[in-house]
């Protein structure tokens, strides 16, 4: 739009009155009292931006921007749109349209009422903060209950269960009490999702312990609930040890509070406890004791028990499994003796893991040993190998077999039995043919077990002796093996964890032990090279629950006390005493 | 040494905050060797009750600063306190935290805390800074002078601008009502020239149009322009009375923009301090009872 802008007449030239003008090249003609406007006009009625001129469709349109009406021709409006010869009244100025030309140019006369220059001054304007309506109580009040309403109205809304509930839980970016959470649920409870109340209850109360047992039943206690120790426990509840909405995120409060308050000094609470206290793991735990099998020969089988032994491994104990077994041979670095020449053996190729990987699987013989330590009596005979584990098995599998060499009249040895008849149709055996037979075959089947078990294969491993008075094969005796799977079973050790580490920096000395009575396990001052206490900064920092559970299996069920509600004091981890 | 209110009686009340945050801190590294620092642990309650206590006593200063009976050392006194205190504030609140942070209410009030007491140290520098800004930048002379001696030079340059064309009349005319001082908070904080003015082409063809007149720069160059044009000397003579006019306000508008800027700089932050104050209250008081509310 081109605005030609005639201010104050300076004259007539050939009969017709000259203005000094302007020409402004603009989209909108902007008029008002800011300094901003294309026509600024200093009277204190008018807005800073008041009214705008524009050209569109073809019309000269006036637009005022304020509430107030604006005088065209005298008649107040809010829009116009402007001929030729309209007046427009803003304050003491009048704006005349002149002109509107063919090509579009529009002509205006800008007359003020009152033409006096000495009168100007600046615009008024704010000097201080105080002027311009700045006040600091309006802001503090807006700011203190925007956030009330925002963080306790809304989530209180949604606390109580007012039909607001679900839209507040379910909105993203809607307030509800979500905003009063700590931290994140932990990964185990996410599917609980935004329901509060599915935990908490009764306002200002704890977690109630129903609302833990809703969904884990057959929480297992920690001593056995038979016990009078369960007394220990009354009063106690799921939140006085578990937390939640922790950062880390965490279920358990591994802080050395939980356990150690009551592990810390145990003889204050029963004072004949064979347990000792424990403090933290780097500083003030016991050292380990193992929990050792020993075989007790009652009189016919033998049974075994558990037996702990010296804490701290000194002396040093050993264990009797009845093996006899050096790993230092079996590792011998340029390699054992097999079937297939002489084969280098690792810790891995008799000690596998089980299928979880956390503990090792039984050593087994037909697995891990039978390869090199054959089994059989007739060394050119794989078919002769005996069964493994069981005498009578052993006794029974060579009498099969003498008794079958009997039968098909190949005699191993120099004496042989009488050959049958010829035309023997007649294949009955006479009885004392039968006699005969039997004394071979018992015979032979004595001879090729003293040779199993006294010379060649069984003794190399095991401890075979006679027992006294008996004949036959009742006079042999193989004492039974059992080797120690658990030797700390009150802890979790879990070798996956522990897998980028060679066997040998803990089980020191594995591959040097000549007899199978080493105790080759790692004590507590190996752990602490790694394992610092709870609080630790350059180790791994490690708690109780690292090794240990609080909920022991088989000790009966986590009784729920009668569910507490209403506003409770503030306390402070009760289980602290 | 002159006492303001940072080393009142030989610095007493930043000795007292002092102790108060070491005997905190060390707290909280002992027991962080215990156990995971959290806001719910005993020395977590403990921290907060402290850091409460703190701003319950701090907010308490707006009203001892108000009393009637307040004597204006004890003011100073009241103002150190508050100063220091309002420091170690902020370290409580933060070993209190555990430094567990998140989208919730809890942090939302460590939030504000932390800018309250950020609000609170910028009053401190402008208390410190400003004032000697101040005299520097109008020396003794006060505002008032400085505006009076504006109006004068208006005047002066329209009394001069009276024997010359109707076009350098309408151009001081329009200088002077298109020049701005103070305005918005924004603009008086900012404290920049903000005066327009509209060039309408004298003695020649083309376009009017609105410049900014910062440092009256586009009015003297539009004078000095006319000058040139006009050969009459008396009217060459007032134009240059008008430039040395325009220069003269240019400089007084100056000194009294950066009044006003300073000025308002000088105050601002508390409007930004009391509000935020208010507002962290409100969440403290939401973080206090959304903790014993869902336990």
């Amino acid at each position: 739009m081109r605005v030609v802008l005639r201010t104050g007449r300076v004259g007539r030239v050939a009969g017709r009155p000259r203005y000094r003008q302007a020409v402004l090249n603009v989209a909108t003609l902007t008029i008002g009292r800011g300094a901003d406007q294309l026509i600024q006009i200093p009277d204190a009625r008018l807005a800073l931006a008041h009214a705008t001129i524009e050209q569109r469709d073809g019309g000269l349109h006036l637009r005022v921007l304020v509430e107030e009406l604006v005088a065209v021709n005298e008649r107040p409006q809010t829009k116009a749109v402007l001929r030729r010869g309209h007046v427009i009244s803003l304050g003491h100025a009048r704006l005349t349209v002149e002109d509107i030309r063919e090509d579009g140019v529009v002509v205006l006369r800008f007359d003020l009422q009152t033409d006096d220059v000495a009168a100007e001054t600046p615009a008024a304007a704010a000097k201080t903060l105080q002027e311009t309506g700045l006040r600091a109580a309006p802001a503090s009040w807006t700011l203190a209950v925007g956030v009330l309403v925002l963080t306790l109205l809304l989530p209180l809304l949604t606390s109580w269960n007012t039909p607001l509930r679900p839209s507040l839980r379910d909105g993203a970016l809607v307030p509800s009490d979500a905003l009063w959470q700590p931290g994140p649920l932990h990964a185990a409870h996410r599917s609980i999702g935004g329901n509060c109340n599915a935990c908490h209850g009764a306002a200002f109360g704890r977690v109630a312990d129903g609302a833990c047992t809703t969904c884990h039943p057959a929480t297992q206690h920690h001593v056995p609930v038979q016990s009078p120790a369960r007394a220990q426990f009354a009063g106690m509840h799921c939140a006085d040890c578990h937390v939640e909405h922790a950062k880390p995120s965490r279920l358990v409060d591994t802080g050395s509070r939980s356990c150690v308050a009551c592990h810390g000094d145990l003889r204050k609470l029963d004072p004949n406890t064979p347990l000792q206290n424990v403090t933290d793991f780097g500083t003030g735990h016991p050292d380990f004791s193992l929990a050792l099998l020993e075989p007790e020969r009652g009189g016919g089988d033998t049974v075994w028990r558990t037996r702990m032994s010296p804490a701290g491994f000194r002396p040093r104990p050993e264990e009797h499994s009845n093996l006899k077994f050096s790993h230092q041979v079996h590792m011998d670095e340029h390699g054992i003796k097999s079937p297939t020449g002489d084969q280098k053996l690792g810790c891995a190729d008799c000690h596998q893991t089980d299928a979880s990987g956390r503990s090792m699987a039984p050593i087994r013989m037909e697995q891990h040993c039978s390869r090199c330590h054959s089994l059989q009596f007739d060394e050119n005979d794989s078919s002769t190998a005996v069964p493994h584990g069981d005498l009578k098995l052993m006794f029974t599998a060579l009498e099969e077999h003498f008794s079958r060499m009997f039968l098909r009249q190949i005699t191993p040895g120099a004496e042989q039995p009488d050959r049958r008849r010829p035309g023997g149709e007649q294949a009955v055996m006479t009885r004392d043919e039968q006699r005969r037979a039997l004394e071979w075959t018992t015979r032979q089947s004595l001879q090729a077990a003293r040779e199993l078990l006294e010379k060649r294969v069984c003794v190399e491993c095991h401890t075979v002796s006679r027992v006294p008075g008996a004949a036959g094969f009742e006079q042999w005796r193989i004492e039974a093996v059992k080797v120690t799977s658990s030797w700390m079973p009150r802890a979790q050790f879990d070798h996956a964890a522990h897998r980028s580490s060679d066997c040998i920096t803990c089980h020191k000395g594995a591959d040097q032990s000549r007899s199978s009575g080493d105790v080759l396990m790692p004590d507590i001052k190996q752990c602490r090279g790694c394992h610092g206490g709870s609080g630790e900064g350059t180790r791994l920092a490690s708690d109780c629950t690292m090794c240990h559970r609080l909920h022991l299996p088989g000790r009966g069920d986590f009784e729920v006390p009668p569910q507490h509600s209403g506003p409770a004091g503030i306390t402070f981890m009760a289980g602290v005493p | 040494m002159h006492q303001s209110f940072l080393n009142i009686q030989r610095y007493r009340y930043a000795l007292y905050a002092g102790l108060l945050a070491a005997a905190c801190t060390v707290s909280y590294v002992v027991d962080s060797w215990r156990e995971r620092p959290a806001g719910d642990t005993v020395l977590g309650y403990t921290l907060g009750g402290i850091a409460a206590a703190l701003i319950l006593f701090l907010m308490s200063y707006g009203i001892r600063r108000r009393s009637f009976h307040a004597r204006a050392g004890a003011t100073k006194r009241w103002l150190s306190m508050h100063v220091y205190l309002g420091v170690t504030v902020l370290l409580v609140a933060t070993l209190h935290s555990g430094l567990q942070f998140g989208w919730n209410v809890h942090t939302l009030a460590y939030g504000l805390l932390c800018m309250v007491v950020l609000s609170g140290c910028w009053g401190v520098y402008a208390y410190i800074r400003y004032p000697t800004l101040i005299a520097r930048e109008r020396g003794a002379v006060s505002r008032e002078e400085l505006l009076r001696r504006l109006a004068e030079t208006d005047a002066r340059a329209l009394a001069v601008a009276a024997g010359l064309d109707l076009e350098v009349r309408e151009l001081i005319a329009d200088a002077i009502r298109r020049t701005r001082l103070g305005g918005s908070v924004w603009a008086q904080l900012r404290g920049r020239d903000e005066s327009m003015l509209l060039l309408v082409p004298i003695r020649a063809p083309g376009y009017s149009q609105l410049v900014s007149n910062r440092g009256q720069q586009a009015l003297i160059a539009q004078l000095a322009q006319y000058q040139t044009t006009t050969r009459d000397t008396g009217a060459q003579h007032r134009v240059h009375q008008l430039l040395q006019i325009s220069g003269d306000k240019a400089v007084v508008l100056r000194r009294l923009q950066r009044d006003i800027q300073i000025q308002g700089l000088m105050q601002f932050w508390l409007y930004l301090h009391v509000p935020l104050s208010f507002g962290m209250l409100a969440a403290l008081a939401v973080h206090i009872l959304s903790v014993f509310y869902y336990r």
